[in-house]
């Protein structure tokens, strides 16, 4: 397969994932985005590994890890300011915003745990010893 | 990612064998031509790895094909 083909068909995948969680998301069948995401992603191990050309490298990994970090950055950032300001107004006569703001203080901080995690097992597993 | 302290001679040794092409070099190197495209135009500095591997798919010194700049 080409790595043109195959990247047709992830369009149309993900096309056909993003559409099936939407309908389940409005019609309330929340079982339906679990199998849906987990073929989906199947259907895509499975056609990458039937592409004969180099779809990846390094360089391609190293603007993956690059723009990973500042994914993470900047929806902290966000996350985090919009969280304050929420629980800021529901203190301040919105009481209903309170779960949207901590909600979204608790993303971050799980946020940062993970990546702090992964942050330290990376680090201890490229370290050598002294 | 880039850094132009460090200068290759890819597109010249490319040249001198038989016009090769950027695809070539890359499957002969294991990267993609996008990457092969980028440290010609000195936007990325390659691991070393990549870069024996490239000096190999030349036959030649590592030296013949990344000059570090002072």
């Amino acid at each position: 397969m080409s790595v043109k083909t195959y990247r047709l068909w992830m369009l149309a995948i993900t096309v056909v994932v993003a559409v099936l969680v939407g309908w389940s998301v409005t019609t309330g069948y929340a079982l339906v985005p679990i199998p849906v995401f987990l073929a989906g992603a199947i259907i895509i191990y499975l056609l990458r590994r039937r592409v004969k050309a180099l779809t990846e490298d390094e360089r391609v990994h190293s603007i993956v890890n690059r723009t990973s970090r500042r994914t993470v950055e900047i929806i902290v950032i966000l996350m985090a300011i919009a969280g304050a300001t929420l629980l800021a107004m529901s203190q301040g006569g919105s009481p209903d915003l309170e779960p949207a703001g901590l909600t979204l203080a608790y993303s971050v901080c799980a946020t940062l745990i993970i990546y702090n995690i992964l942050y330290t097992y990376y680090n201890r597993r490229y370290s050598g010893k002294e | 990612m880039g850094n132009a302290r460090i200068k290759n001679r890819i597109r010249r040794l490319r040249f001198d064998h038989d016009e090769m092409t950027q695809q070539e070099l890359a499957s002969r190197a294991g990267c993609t031509r996008q990457t092969i495209i980028a440290l010609e135009q000195g936007k990325y500095v390659p691991s070393i790895e990549l870069a024996f591997k490239i000096a190999r798919a030349f036959g030649v010194m590592l030296e013949e094909v990344f000059q570090y700049e002072e």
